[in-house]
């Protein structure tokens, strides 16, 4: 069955919610989510501790097209950490010259029962 | 997270060394790095681990995975890696303890669904973990047989990777195994193919081909049988085989780690108890002979006739490479193989059956059928070099037999059993003289031992040195005539061997050429 794309929108849009409770519950503070800019999105950005955490969310509801931490390349996550730069610039009055580091959190969404999060720690 | 370490065994001919598999799963992108000096066939390993793990319902960790295998400087080669990075890589994950698996080595080739494949070589690698006084040793269980002929190891036999985990971890046996029983289409059968219905009985007259190839068999001597086509040498040849005793335990342990590495030990009888047979054929290529190949260096037809019979039928068809590696096992009872990249050494102490058509016409002058002058004759027995031909023991003619000889029935003393029976005697006769002593028959004992320990009375000498100072034998000929001397007193069942021994020793080596024609009738 193929999704619709409101179905995958919403699915993301659930394994965000789903990720920034994790992220919280770990004690760190989001600070923003879905940030765009012309070269891409972040989807949360967070403080732990005194770094700076660009999150790159992937939400699956099966491992049948691989793991989700899998989806991230190593040059996706070196734009991500563009990006959490780029962010931070354009919020210098609330973060300083925060350290940025790039996490990625994998959403396994099941059929029934609490969505698993896997929380890859600083990929750069 | 714990640092998974496994023990693997690396071959090297039919020597091993064992290799510790580590694996690390640390925090980052999911990656694979492999250290170590994998072979493609060690680095496809990750592929087959991922998908058993995955279809054996393990999680396959998805984080930067590290694993190395040590000592880094030995290449290793072959999938049996691909259980013991497994379960490294299990431990890393924390799914199995470090402890279950101390003092264990692991061998065995995953299946894409988590089945345990059969690998090669699990004899030696098993005789290397005992000697490395390491305890456990964990096999595919169709390799299960030859494993446990290892004493001193215990063998854990496992049909999957599930299966194999949780033994180790101390659970139940998983009763809803996932892996499909299939029809396993195993390696090629055995190598040495004699067929044990083959009487001696068969072949007609040659009442002195019989008598060489009973000497021997009693004696551990190379023969080359000579004559025109349809005499019946590739007869005598095939027949051979069945008049050798069985082997030894320790001998068919040696046999079969040569058969183990080479992938051609049968699931149900993985001990080799028969002395092997083989015999290839001329067009085949040298490394398939004399051993080689790819990157593992594979042992050849010589190394599987290790304790047993090689025939070279049509052997001056054989290419001149095939003649000059037989010096070294002939004279040594191994074969190295060198090249840049290693060497290997793989034990081939045969028995030579040499047999030959006098012309490459394949016809026979006796009889007009062949046409070629004497220069084309000669030079197609050369083709036999110099060196190997003066390590046969054994020369004689086949003449094509009479109609009358074809009509006349062998007696039973001619038979297979009855021979096997006499050459068993003096094979006794042997193993009671060298008891304690390492070699197994006469033309085993080097020449040193032989002049020690074996020396002939004044009179027997006397016809050697004779025949060597009259330019009929080579020094080196004088001690193999030493040897058959004592096989043939062996079989006649004398203490020691006197001047008619020695007399029928160089006949044989000359093809009755030298000495004086003893020939016994051991026809009824």
């Amino acid at each position: 069955m193929t999704a619709t794309y409101a179905q995958r929108k919403a699915l993301g849009a659930f394994g965000e919610r789903v990720a920034a409770r994790f992220l919280t519950e770990l004690g760190m503070t989001v600070l923003d989510r879905n940030w765009r800019c012309d070269e891409g999105e972040i989807d949360i950005v967070a403080r732990d501790g005194s770094d700076l955490v660009v999150c790159e969310v992937k939400t699956r509801t099966s491992g049948r097209f691989g793991t989700p931490v899998e989806a991230v390349t190593a040059e996706k996550a070196h734009r991500l950490h563009r990006l959490g730069r780029r962010w931070a610039a354009a919020h210098r009055d609330r973060v300083g010259y925060a350290r940025v580091r790039v996490d990625v959190l994998a959403v396994t969404a099941g059929a029934r029962g609490a969505a698993e999060v896997d929380h890859v720690i600083a990929v750069v | 997270m714990p640092t998974g370490m496994t023990l693997c065994v690396a071959l090297d001919g039919v020597t091993g060394r064992v290799v510790t598999v580590e694996a690390d799963v640390s925090n980052g992108l999911p990656g694979w790095s492999l250290s170590g000096m994998p072979d493609p066939s060690v680095t496809t390993a990750r592929d087959r681990c991922r998908a058993a793990l995955v279809n054996s319902r393990f999680r396959w960790p998805d984080r930067r995975l590290t694993v190395a295998l040590y000592p880094p400087d030995l290449p290793k080669v072959g999938s049996h890696y691909d259980l013991a990075i497994g379960l490294a890589l299990l431990v890393a994950d924390g799914r199995l303890t470090c402890e279950s698996l101390r003092r264990t080595v692991v061998l065995g080739e995953l299946g894409l669904d988590g089945r345990l494949r059969p690998v090669a070589g699990v004899l030696p690698a098993a005789i290397t973990a005992a000697s490395a006084g390491l305890t456990r040793l964990i096999v595919p269980e169709s390799n299960a047989g030859e494993a446990r002929l290892v004493p001193g190891i215990d063998v854990l036999a496992v049909r999957s990777l599930r299966e194999c985990v949780a033994l180790l971890a101390g659970d139940e046996p998983p009763v809803d195994d996932l892996v499909v029983p299939v029809t396993e289409f195993d390696s090629a059968g055995p190598a040495w193919g004699f067929v044990d219905d083959r009487d001696l009985l068969d072949v007609r007259g040659q009442v002195q081909a019989r008598w060489c190839v009973e000497v021997a068999a009693a004696g551990g001597h190379h023969v080359f049988l000579e004559g025109p086509p349809g005499a019946g040498k590739t007869m005598l040849a095939e027949r051979f085989a069945p008049l050798l005793p069985d082997l030894s335990l320790e001998e068919a342990i040696e046999v079969s780690t040569i058969h183990s590495v080479a992938g051609l030990l049968p699931r149900d009888c993985p001990l080799v108890r028969r002395p092997p047979f083989l015999a290839p054929h001329h067009n085949d290529t040298v490394p398939s002979v004399i051993g080689g190949g790819g990157k593992t260096i594979r042992p050849g037809a010589i190394s599987l006739a290790h304790r047993g019979v090689l025939f070279l039928d049509e052997a001056p068809e054989f290419r001149p490479t095939v003649h000059d590696a037989l010096r070294q096992p002939l004279e040594g009872g191994f074969i190295s193989i060198r090249r840049a990249e290693g060497a290997a050494t793989f034990p081939a102490r045969f028995q030579l059956i040499l047999a030959a058509n006098p012309c490459a016409c394949g016809g026979d002058a006796a009889n007009a059928t062949c046409g070629c002058d004497a220069t084309k004759r000669r030079r197609y027995g050369q083709r036999i070099s110099g060196p190997v031909r003066d390590r046969i023991d054994i020369k004689h003619t086949v003449l094509p037999v009479s109609t009358a000889e074809m009509l006349q029935p062998i007696g039973q003393t001619g038979s297979t059993t009855a021979v096997r029976e006499r050459v068993c005697e003096a094979r006794d006769r042997q193993a009671h003289r060298f008891l304690d002593l390492p070699w197994i028959t006469n033309a085993d004992v080097p020449v040193v031992e032989l002049r020690q320990r074996c020396p002939l009375d004044a009179e027997a000498a006397r016809v050697v040195e004779v025949a060597v100072a009259s330019g009929w034998l080579t020094q080196r000929g004088a001690d193999r005539v030493v040897r058959m001397a004592w096989t043939l007193a062996d079989l006649a069942g004398a203490q020691r061997p006197g001047k008619p021994h020695t007399l029928e020793a160089l006949h044989l080596r000359t093809d009755g050429t030298h000495g004086e024609s003893l020939r016994r009738a051991q026809v009824a």
